[in-house]
């Protein structure tokens, strides 16, 4: 029967491209991320008081901030420190999220439900809010951000990995795993954690555009990176003041992360797209 | 002849896959007339399913008919509109499907489910439609129709959906039944109570019925005329007692011979091989790479479907369907039957004792405990060395958890299991090390068993580096064991995936061997392939053993297969033994009342020449 049940042809061209493209905007804010480490245009804290809000020219590309500040300088500069966050508090709640889901997973019963009611409580906090919560504890600064959104998105990791583990947990292989004699850690690592990759890299690749965005918010806010050092969130705290004269300060750190945003999700998303087809082929 | 009442008529299907079209079926043509009951029998893929849907136009959408025509009265079902299908669907046609617990939606009562059909389709008022309800189910020989009108799915049995999906099917006294392994999910016992009442029914209300099943033995019971499709193409069709007795087709007479018998032991035959996926394969005979009387014209020229003497009535795809040679093809390979057990001296030698072994499951994590369910009472037995117990029961039997408890898988497991005369719930870490390299399990699923992201290599080597075997010895072991089991050492670095179902389950065979041990449970091995592949594995089982010296504990729903292999039978039922003893006195002569019911619930058919076959 396994003809009857084989998928339905995938509009696999558009699903291509929404990778294509997610790679492409991804790969676009690492690299201008790591130029910003080497090269900015003017050195991005150089104050020129005579030339504000300067409208997008040959000469700054982007306008200038209040300060006379270059624009596009730093949006360059400050770009290692969003992504850094990005990445950071992803792998922070990866490496806190994957452990616990995985030995849940395995051993289920008691220690299961006492940890899951547990992750649900957590789950039902906004994670923003919950990152504020720790930040509060913790005191503003890039690291503590980083921190506080790791840990925030620990939950939700959990709550997904352990779902796949537990699919995975069911299969005979681990049986047989336990039958053989293999120790649990192995189980949980050997066995069953390379057939949950896919939604764990998925997973993780959408949580680094939300860290992104959880990143500016908190720099917004005031409590990421700290002023004179820029990154994007902040960038867009301090051009917000003068929305009502003028929005091109504004323009650089909103599509930079937007785009940095929109680029990680579809990549996400893309490769989930293709990792289910070619389970579907695989299968078929 | 009267006009057929459905006319397939060369059709030719395939599939997009991947960018690719896989055919499925090729100009595939059968003609059911009115009162005819027509089986379909093949392996999987084999297009069964994908002719029988395409009757209904219910083809999957990546499904193309390339050619041909189904007419059912003249009318052709693949271009009529959809008004046209509608009035037919349901009406003049009518399907049951393999898995009934599926097929019913779970939210309405079983009942309103039927007067729905009833109400829509034959305009029937509330009232009139409860009332012949219960008359449908009655005449499904449902003796309560009234609790089973107001249950909902999940609180009947399988073999009571089934029933009521029959009943759905007949409300609307349909020309023609297409059933599509309708006893493929159902208990022995049960699956004989369905063929029953499908013949009984058939034989009241006179409808045509296209009964596509991979069981021989279910279909042989049933049919009047049988097809056999093999790799998309109809390789023989004719009246039953002529395919069953005189196959004029070696790939029908090879699916004879391996079909395991409940009457005796004798030798049971696998087809070497797999069955051809290549997309170029209807150029040729589809059959020829595992055919034994292929000749070069079997690979260069497809066979047309040679009517076969005395009439026509009896056609074979085989370019040597008229030739002698065929009757020979499958002979000259049969193994001996496998040796059933020499007589021993009672105790002497003993491997397993299991006494008074009972499984608890504590249900939930409840503050409230509920009361615990018991998978198994009080079960016992004993194994001596090389010796081969089957453990046979239907779903729910406990048979499983009887395997997980010997091997110390199952928490709530009380009672002894003595392994070598050491108690194994007893164990020190190291005990247990030692006695799980000497103890293997093999499982029903060998997709599931096997981890897929491990090539055959890592998987037949991992038992060998859990016991600290040095890489190089690992590697000439792992290649010697996969070589027993029949795999070359193109295998070794391949993965799951790229494996026929077959060769799968020879992996996993191959890695429960790999420490030779000394005993295998054999957990349903061959449940999940095909008829021919399990005669093949079970042939292999046989050798393994007496090359090991291992025993076997083989658990089983299928009492035709454990008769071809095991020395003594223990009979599970709800966690209780039954009966248990030798093989042969308790096939011959039951004690007890559910071993009666098992061994007389086995579809079986006769091919005695002589005699001719003639469903039971």
């Amino acid at each position: 029967m396994t003809e009857l049940t084989a998928a339905a042809p995938p509009a696999r061209r558009q699903r291509n491209a929404y990778l294509a493209l997610g790679l492409a905007l991804t790969l676009a804010a690492i690299a201008a991320a790591a130029l910003g480490l080497l090269y900015t245009p003017y050195p991005p804290a150089r104050i020129d008081l005579l030339h504000p809000l300067a409208r997008p020219s040959l000469g700054h590309l982007l306008g200038t901030d209040r300060y006379g500040r270059d624009v596009l300088s730093r949006v360059l500069a400050g770009g290692w420190r969003s992504l850094t966050l990005g990445f950071g508090a992803t792998g922070l709640g990866l490496a806190i999220g994957l452990p616990v889901a995985l030995a849940t997973a395995y051993y289920r019963g008691a220690v299961d439900q006492i940890v899951m009611r547990f992750v649900d409580a957590l789950l039902s906090i906004p994670t923003l809010v919950f990152a504020l919560l720790i930040i509060v504890g913790l005191g503003p600064g890039q690291a503590q951000a980083i921190v506080a959104l790791g840990v925030a998105a620990a939950p939700k990791f959990v709550r997904i990995v352990r779902s796949a583990a537990l699919s995975a947990a069911s299969e005979d292989y681990v049986t047989a795993a336990k039958a053989r004699g293999e120790r649990a850690l192995y189980v949980q690592y050997g066995e069953v954690l390379p057939n949950i990759w896919p939604p764990v890299i998925v997973e993780a690749s959408v949580n680094i555009g939300f860290a992104l965005m959880g990143g500016a918010a908190l720099s917004y806010l005031g409590l990421g990176t700290q002023p004179p050092f820029a990154d994007w969130g902040v960038m867009i705290n301090e051009a917000q003041k003068q929305i009502s004269v003028t929005f091109w300060p504004l323009l650089g750190p909103a599509l930079a992360i937007s785009l940095s945003i929109i680029g990680f999700n579809l990549f996400g998303e893309g490769l989930r797209d293709r990792l289910h087809l070619r389970a579907a082929l695989a299968d078929a | 002849m009267p006009e057929p009442l459905l006319e397939i008529d060369g059709l030719s299907i395939s599939f997009r896959v991947g960018g690719r079209r896989m055919p499925a079926l090729a100009e595939f043509s059968l003609a059911i007339h009115a009162g005819e009951v027509v089986g379909l029998v093949g392996e999987s893929g084999s297009g069964k399913s994908t002719a029988l849907f395409a009757v209904m136009n219910y083809l999957p959408e990546n499904a193309v008919v390339e050619r041909g025509s189904i007419r059912y009265r003249g009318i052709d079902l693949l271009s009529a509109d959809r008004a046209t299908l509608d009035g037919l669907r349901g009406r003049r046609l009518a399907m049951v499907y393999q898995d009934p617990g599926t097929a019913l939606n779970p939210a309405i009562i079983a009942g309103d489910q039927i007067a729905e059909v009833l109400r829509r389709h034959l305009g029937f008022d509330e009232a009139g439609a409860r009332q012949r309800t219960k008359e449908l189910l009655r005449l499904v020989e449902i003796e309560d129709p009234d609790r089973v009108y107001r249950s909902y799915p999940h609180q009947l049995s399988g073999g009571m959906r089934q029933r009521v999906m029959i009943a759905m099917a007949l409300s609307c006294e349909p020309d023609l039944l297409l059933m599509d392994e309708p006893t493929t999910a159902l208990d022995v016992i049960v699956q004989a109570h369905v063929l029953d009442l499908v013949r009984s029914l058939q034989r009241k209300l006179r409808s045509a019925i296209l009964f596509v099943s991979h069981n021989l033995g279910a279909v042989a019971a049933i049919a009047h005329r049988i097809g056999v499709l093999y790799a998309g193409e109809l390789m023989e069709l004719g009246p039953a007692v002529r395919i069953l007795g005189k196959s004029r087709n070696p790939y029908t007479l090879g699916l004879l011979a391996a079909v395991p018998r409940i009457a005796g032991r004798e030798a049971v035959q696998g087809i070497p091989g797999a069955a051809s996926r290549d997309p170029q394969r209807f150029g040729r005979c589809v059959f020829a790479e595992r055919c034994p009387s292929a000749e070069a014209i079997c690979l260069a020229e497809r066979p047309r479907l040679l009517a076969v003497p005395p009439d026509a009535a009896q056609r074979s795809r085989c370019h040597f369907a008229n030739d002698p040679k065929i009757d020979r093809a499958w002979s000259q390979g049969a193994a001996a039957p496998t040796p059933s057990a020499q007589p021993r001296s009672a105790g002497a030698d003993l491997l397993l004792e299991v006494a008074g072994l009972s499984v608890e499951y504590r249900q939930g994590f409840r503050l409230f405990a509920r009361p615990a369910l018991r998978a198994l009472r009080n079960v016992s037995f004993r194994l001596p060395r090389e010796r081969v117990l089957a453990i046979v029961g239907e779903s729910g039997s406990g048979k499983s958890t009887l395997a997980r408890a010997i091997l110390r898988l199952e928490p709530g497991a009380s009672g002894r299991v003595l392994f070598e005369g050491a108690d194994v719930f007893a164990l020190d870490a190291a005990g247990l090390r030692r006695f799980r390299r000497k103890a293997q399990i093999v499982f029903q699923n060998p997709t599931s068993s096997l981890n897929p992201q491990r090539s055959v290599f890592e998987l037949v080597a991992r038992p060998l580096a859990l016991a600290a075997v040095p890489r190089r010895e690992q590697r000439d072991r792992v290649r010697a064991v996969l070589a027993a089991v029949g795999l070359g050492d193109l295998y070794l670095d391949r993965y799951p995936r790229q494996l026929s179902g077959g060769e799968k389950q020879r992996v996993a065979l191959a890695r429960a061997f790999v420490t030779e041990p000394l005993l295998v449970i054999l957990d349903e091995p061959t449940t999940a392939l095909d008829v021919s592949v399990q005669a093949a594995v079970l042939e292999l089982l046989a050798k393994e053993k007496e090359r090991l010296r291992c025993a076997y504990l083989f658990i089983s729903h299928d009492l035709a297969v454990v008769r071809q292999i095991a020395d003594e039978v223990l009979v599970l039922r709800h966690g209780t033994v039954q009966e248990s003893g030798p093989i042969e006195p308790l096939f011959e002569a039951p004690a007890n009342a559910y071993t009666r019911a098992l061994i007389a619930a086995v579809p079986s058919f006769s091919t005695d020449r002589a005699t001719g076959g003639s469903p039971r």
